[in-house]
């Protein structure tokens, strides 16, 4: 809802008085500052018009003036200091962004439909059920859902405060499952409380991770382009807890908070310069430190798929085999037969390829734009909203979920060594099945208090301004 | 709005195309995976999914006249190890040493004749598998089982097995380990023992069982058809058992008796010493049978011709008898040798003895080879006499369980004949036969001049379709009247004899004492066929010792065995005695 | 200048239209229900994810049930092997040559047929077996 269609009447003094200030402010620079074209157009504006023009509203920017330059009306700490006190502002929410949910809500229930076609087989063989996988998903599924309504509703400048405390929390927790951590599937990242409730630290972090570092890089501003208060303290705070997540050996999760971050760090604004000098670095110590021992071996098999593919290439070999047999349509729905044994872990890391199998590449296809509608919808999203604080959020959860998604894809079709990360929504996981929702019900609730950008990207304004511009050339 | 969220703005449209080109990057990869390669990767699937089993037909069983089960199919488990599995296993862990101990040690308890030493140097080796023993008993497989050893598995495979040991060992054969039957039944109706292989192609999970929603396809297996013989397993054990007895009672070197129905041509006992045990088949490769001749696994009564002596008499006045030559009183002078005009070497008797003016009845009493020769010799002629050899079946095979000689005899049509082969022939040498030809021939007499074709397997039952041998005719050989005179005067033999009688029942039986060329004149084949009763017939029974040595005459080495076989007959199968007025004599 | 015609057209549309203070929810009149579009996708997404599950709950059912049939399967086997080992066992036991060691083993002897006597009755009628046809 834009603020600008509110009756003058309902708009709080508060912010009427920001915004007459504002307009002061504007008026005041234009006639100092501004070269004569636009000295031209004020002018113009503030002139009444007479004749045929008389009722005409000005609607289309004069040539010549690029429609996004920013306008400095105040200064740069003014500036500041009405962000915080708008971060404390009550305001009225506006409704949620419907795509987004129904995105998420296809996802969700493509995710549940498949992951009980793929793990039916096994469960059935190791628990006499084939529901068993499906009806855990389901709950936790639901948890997620409900989750994902409050989040929905809480708004997110809440989290600012918050996000310490449970940064505070999600640490000592990481901590606690190198200690405690009980093993399944080859990994000790879970938490469990009794054999039925187990939980996955790594998720946590992400999430929590997210809104602290948004929350950080806001109140950084402009420092976030300098070395010393900026890229270091970014690099301790992240190296920290990627070490952390390291230590579990989930280089997958380490991989995506990095970029998260990283991701993050690049829109609130840091050097250019200094960033890739710093990811030379990192990658360079990527490179040597990653590759040891089996991961060696991984990367080796990764390069050529169809060698020893009983030992390293198993888990890929097989899913290439799931991706092939789909051919254009697939097998059918639960017609999967490399989900019997064949592809080690069809319900959690390799779900990809079981729907390759079993939809063809028209469900891949699917799924990918599903992703890549999510991605637009969420960056959308972060282009819009109001404050930089949501904007970071909204960059970072989407990147967050959304690369999870590609790393997986990437991993199953063999276009990067396999690393383990689980695909968001669909994958068997309850930690990860709530972190993801709650995220997504943090990012709609975001989408409630966007405001419509001077000119969107593709309004018709901007459109029709690159086809003038061309047609001029 | 704020510089920060100006900037923010123009890089997350960077961000937002890079996840766009990740995004297509990975759509280009699923398309070369799934459309340009799909059907490349789709055909290693299926090599990796459909799995071909080869389903067993079971062999069909064998059953006794009665029932009884004489050949049926067992599972038995093949013990392997795996050297290089355990090595792989026990690749890092120390206690590498102790843990193969212990496994040796338990694998020796459960099997005592696999030695610890073997075993430590099998374990060495670089095999994948290794047969240490098998097949075991099942006692030994429940043993293994409990035990739950690593890098030791349980192959199962179908074993044939005889319940009775060996009983009626060389009329059935035995089967090798890859299922082949050899020998006897086994081997003559192997391909309607063995069945069919059916198979079964179908899509399977990783542990091979087939999946349901993949495709199945294959043909069942055809079962083996069961057979049910003729043998009656009491009688045949009877047999053996008297047999085994008598022969080690007269230091022979072995010895057949074939015991068959007089009416319907079946055969209800085939015995020989030595024999087998197909259970243990493999442990009797080199042992020999039928006088050290032939190996212990044919049956001697199908395939250990013989020279049959005097038994051969009855055949020669058969023939004379049939074409009314003579009469069982016709006379002829005997004075213990028979000379020839053209050179044919003299015939006498055994011992040269004379017996001066003898009935036909009475050649056949005293045995005499001057009486056949002359029958033959100058009363039949060649012309007359081998038409009769002919349909008496001889040099000629009836097929009926497995590897039999034909036996021969230089006909007048053959090349190589003299007369002195005719002469010789009228008393049972220089003709060779086996002991079922005799005992065909015999039977002929007893059913009334009408040979039956010999069978040993009654019914055959191949999935439900039911198939019953009924007895059948082969030809008429001699008429009814020629019967009837010949029995009774095989009666006068018996009697005269006395070896073979046995209160309560008329017995026709006629010894044979054959030598043979080349040998010392004590080392004979003693043999006697006959049947039981003579007035109405139910057995023949023919009993064959060879080379006793304690005894060499027919009548003394066989005849005891041939009476003690012939009075358990009729009291086992109830047979009313025919001389009642026999009994009363000896009470 | 038909482009200024076009926007004086939508000008004056838009000056016609009043202002309202909230915007009017487009809706979908279906049957009893009104559904915003909203509504109507999420419940056709939810609907169709129950139809997929129940397809492949089918499925699921399909697969336990084979795992069953193999499991009796391995059972009929291990059951048909205990059969043929009793049936060998019957047979066995009911060997003669079993019988006779079992004999021996109790101190019996094999009969002897000399020894058996055999009385005869003279005028002895054969009394009728039950299931002959009997006159009365």
């Amino acid at each position: 809802m834009r603020r600008e269609q509110f009756p003058p009447s309902m708009r709080s003094p508060a912010l009427k008085a920001v915004e007459q200030q504002r307009s002061t402010h504007q008026v005041k620079r234009s006639m100092e500052q501004q070269p004569a074209s636009t000295l031209l157009v004020t002018s113009v504006a503030s002139q009444k018009r007479t004749g045929l023009t008389a009722n005409w509203r000005l609607r289309r920017a004069p040539q010549g003036q690029p429609a996004h330059t920013p306008v400095q009306v105040m200064s740069e700490e003014e500036q500041k200091k009405l962000a915080e006190l708008e971060m404390h502002l009550s305001r009225v929410a506006g409704k949620i962004d419907s795509w987004l949910l129904i995105l998420v809500l296809a996802l969700l229930c493509i995710g549940l439909v498949m992951l009980y076609s793929a793990s039916s087989f096994l469960s059935a063989r190791y628990y006499g059920d084939a529901s068993y996988f499906f009806v855990r998903q389901l709950l936790s599924a639901l948890i997620g859902v409900v989750v994902m309504l409050v989040t929905m509703r809480i708004d997110y400048r809440v989290w600012c405060r918050l996000s310490l405390i449970g940064m505070a929390i999600a640490l000592p927790l990481l901590v606690l499952v190198l200690r405690f951590g009980t093993s399944a599937y080859g990994a000790s990242r879970w938490l469990s409380f009794g054999s039925v409730f187990s939980f996955q630290p790594s998720e946590l972090i992400k999430l929590v991770l997210a809104l602290y570092i948004a929350d950080w890089l806001a109140r950084k501003g402009n420092q976030v382009a300098t070395f010393l208060y900026g890229l270091a303290p970014f690099i301790i705070l992240v190296g920290l807890i990627l070490g952390l997540v390291l230590l579990e050996n989930d280089m997958g999760t380490a991989i995506i908070i990095a970029v998260l971050a990283l991701a993050m760090f690049f829109t609130a604004g840091a050097n250019i310069a200094q960033l890739l000098l710093a990811l030379g670095g990192g990658g360079l110590v990527f490179l040597a430190q990653a590759f040891r021992g089996y991961r060696y071996l991984r990367l080796i098999g990764f390069l050529n798929p169809f060698k020893d593919i009983t030992g390293i290439n198993l888990q890929l070999y097989q899913s290439l085999l799931a991706l092939g047999s789909g051919g254009l349509f697939g097998l059918g729905l639960g017609a999967s037969r490399q989900k019997t044994g064949y592809l080690p872990l069809p319900h959690i890391d390799s779900i990809f390829a079981i729907i390759g199998e079993e939809l063809g590449f028209i469900g891949c296809v699917v799924i990918i734009v599903l992703f890549l509608l999510l991605a637009f919808r969420g960056f959308r999203l972060a282009r819009r909203a109001p404050d930089i604080y949501g904007a970071l959020l909204a960059t970072g959860i989407t990147t967050w979920l959304v690369l999870q998604a590609m790393i997986n894809i990437a991993a199953t079709t063999g276009s990067i060594p396999y690393t383990g990360v689980p695909l968001p929504f669909i994958s068997f996981g309850g930690s990860s099945l709530v972190i993801s929702l709650a995220a997504v019900g943090v990012l709609l609730n975001i989408s409630r208090y966007i405001q419509q950008p001077e000119v969107p990207i593709l309004s018709k304004q901007n459109m029709t301004i690159n086809i003038k511009k061309r047609a001029a050339l | 709005m704020s510089t920060d969220l100006r900037r923010a703005r123009k890089r997350q449209m960077i961000i937002f195309l890079l996840v766009c080109c990740g995004m297509v990057t990975l759509l280009a990869r699923l398309y070369y995976w799934q459309i340009l390669r799909g059907q490349q990767l789709a055909r290693y699937a299926s090599e990796e999914h459909l799995q071909n089993q080869v389903l067993n037909a079971p062999r069909g069983v064998i059953y006794d006249a009665h029932g009884h089960l004489l050949a049926t199919n067992v599972v038995r488990d093949d013990v392997y190890v795996e050297p290089v599995q355990f090595a792989t296993d026990h690749q890092y862990s120390e206690n590498r040493e102790s843990e193969l101990a212990l496994l040796i040690h338990m694998l020796h308890e459960v099997l005592p004749e696999v030695s610890e030493d073997k075993l430590y140097r099998i374990f060495n080796t670089n095999l994948q598998t290794y047969r240490i023993a098998g097949p075991i008993s099942p006692q030994q497989s429940q043993q293994l089982h409990q035990l739950h050893v690593q890098d030791v598995f349980l192959e199962p495979h179908p074993v044939r097995i005889y319940p009775g040991g060996d009983l009626a060992a060389q009329v059935l054969g035995y089967v090798t380990f890859d299922g082949k039957g050899l020998y006897g039944i086994e081997g003559q109706y192997d391909a309607l023992l063995a069945g069919k292989p059916g198979n079964f192609t179908a899509e399977t999970d990783l542990n091979g069982n087939p999946l349901t929603v993949g495709v199945s396809s294959g043909q069942p297996a055809l079962n083996g058809a069961n057979l049910t013989l003729t043998v009656d397993s009491n009688v045949q054990y009877m047999v053996q058992e008297a047999l085994a007895d008598m022969v080690k009672r007269v230091q022979a070197s072995s010895g057949t008796v074939i015991v068959m129905d007089a009416h319907s041509g079946a055969i209800v006992a085939m015995a020989g010493v030595p024999s087998f045990d197909p259970n243990r088949y493999w442990a009797y490769s080199d042992q020999m049978g039928c006088l050290g001749d032939e190996s212990v696994y044919f049956n001697p009564a199908l395939y250990c011709a013989y020279e049959p002596g005097s038994t051969m008499k009855a055949v020669t006045m058969a023939a004379a008898l049939d074409q009314g030559l003579i009469t069982p009183n016709t006379t002829l002078n005997d004075p213990g040798y028979i000379n020839f005009h053209d050179g044919t070497p003299t015939v006498t008797n055994w011992s040269r003895e004379a017996y001066g003016t003898e009935t036909m009845t009475q050649v056949l009493e005293h045995s005499a080879n001057v009486g056949a020769a002359y029958v033959a010799y100058n009363i039949l002629g060649p012309q007359r006499y081998y038409p009769y050899l002919e349909r008496f079946g001889f040099a000629q095979i009836s097929q009926i369980a497995g590897p039999e000689a034909t036996g021969s005899y230089r006909s007048n049509t053959s090349s190589g004949w003299t007369p002195s082969d005719l002469a010789r022939q009228a008393f049972g040498q220089s003709i060779l036969a086996t002991p079922l030809q005799m005992a065909l021939a015999y039977q002929t007499i007893a059913n009334g001049g009408v040979m039956m074709r010999p069978y040993i397997v009654a019914v055959v039952n191949d999935n439900g379709r039911v198939m019953t041998t009924q007895p059948q005719v082969k030809q008429r050989v001699i008429s009814a009247e020629t019967a009837r005179l010949l029995t009774d005067m095989l009666v006068s033999a018996a009697n005269y004899n006395k070896q073979a009688t046995f209160p309560g029942y008329s017995v026709a039986v006629k010894t044979g004492t054959a030598t043979t060329q080349g040998l010392p004149i004590d080392q004979t084949e003693a043999s006697m066929a006959g049947f039981v009763p003579a007035s109405n017939p139910r057995f023949v029974i023919l009993v064959k010792i060879d080379r006793p040595q304690t005894t060499i005459y027919g009548s003394t080495a066989a005849g005891p065995l041939w009476r003690s076989i012939a009075q358990q007959l009729m009291l086992y199968y109830n047979v009313p005695p025919d001389l009642p007025s026999s009994l009363e004599s000896t009470n | 200048m038909s482009s200024l015609k076009d926007r004086n057209i939508t000008l004056q549309k838009a000056e016609s239209r009043p202002i309202r203070a909230t915007k009017r929810r487009r809706q979908l009149h279906l049957f009893f229900f009104s559904l915003g579009p909203v509504a109507l996708c999420s419940i056709s997404v939810l609907l169709i994810a129950l139809m997929a599950i129940l397809y492949v709950s089918q499925v699921g059912q399909a697969v336990a049930s084979n795992q069953k049939i193999q499991q009796m399967h391995a059972q009929q086997m291990q059951l048909q092997r205990q059969n043929q080992d009793l049936q060998n066992s019957i047979a066995t036991e009911q060997s003669p040559e079993y019988i006779a060691n079992q004999a021996k083993q109790q101190g019996l002897v094999p009969a002897d047929a000399n020894t058996v006597q055999m009385l005869v009755v003279p005028h002895l009628h054969r009394i009728a077996q039950p299931d002959e046809n009997v006159q009365p």
